[in-house]
């Protein structure tokens, strides 16, 4: 007989993003899409991998990432991600405005779920926020 | 510091811009389309700074720029083009600003267009 794993907690979500405006802005989409989630804010890769490795933030958990910032910029922290074991669990969607192919190839290359476009306007933002909470509460993560 | 007029339907950015530019030390009075700006002109004027949208209910950012006559035009679009830059910065907006934009970039924008008036 096989076992089915369905204790879903909280799905944690961690913006990391060193842009205050691009901060506030996420934030209060965040409160506009009502989301279940808990949801920290780091500035950066340096940032958000302490908060990773420290378990402030469980593995489990989607990170919505940005790719240009000072000190370790997106594509860095995805790496040090996927060679870090303890942290194989974390789920990455790019959060991003760049339209540059190349950092989308990079951070596919990378395992990346996904590469969202950040939107101009809030209502756009919640939107996509729903969909990422609809698309993830569906999923099993264990 | 430099006073600021933003004009943008888009509420709540232009409440998160705002605060970023009150941070930084601007004066800044906010208005949601172009009949809102002259109310608020006709009040407070003269601004140095206009950052205006350049799609309101009631008008264009050009409109917008030549009924107010504030002497730095900032333009706030949603188009990446370059002709459509072009054709800003040669009816006299000193910077094109792509949302989604950073605080960084405004305020960087900004600064350079008050230190061209100097």
């Amino acid at each position: 007989m096989s076992k089915t794993a369905s204790k879903k907690g909280p799905l944690n979500i961690l913006l990391v993003d060193d842009d205050e405006l691009q901060q506030a802005s996420f934030k209060r989409a965040y409160e506009r899409a009502a989301l279940a989630y808990p949801l920290t804010i780091a500035g950066d890769g340096v940032e958000a991998l302490e908060l990773l490795r420290s378990e402030v933030i469980p593995a489990r958990c989607v990170v919505l990432l940005d790719i240009h910032m000072p000190r370790m910029g997106g594509l860095e922290f995805l790496r040090a991600v996927r060679s870090d074991a303890t942290l194989r669990p974390v789920v990455v969607v790019m959060f991003s405005t760049s339209q540059d192919i190349q950092d989308q190839r990079d951070a596919l290359a990378l395992n990346a779920a996904g590469f969202l476009l950040k939107s101009p306007d809030t209502s756009k933002l919640v939107e996509q926020l729903k969909v990422i909470d609809q698309y993830w509460s569906m999923m099993e993560i264990p | 510091m430099a006073r600021v007029l933003l004009v943008d339907d888009d509420q709540d950015l232009a409440e998160l811009l705002a605060t970023q530019l009150s941070r930084a030390g601007h004066d800044v009075s906010t208005a949601d389309s172009l009949s809102g700006a002259l109310t608020v002109a006709g009040k407070e004027a003269p601004f140095e700074v206009l950052i205006t949208d350049l799609h309101l209910p009631d008008a264009d950012g050009d409109s917008v720029a030549a009924a107010l006559g504030v002497p730095i035009k900032l333009a706030l679009t949603g188009s990446s083009s370059a002709a459509d830059a072009q054709r800003l910065m040669a009816a006299g907006f000193a910077a094109v600003l792509v949302k989604p934009l950073t605080g960084k970039q405004l305020l960087e924008a900004l600064a350079r267009s008050l230190e061209t008036v100097k």
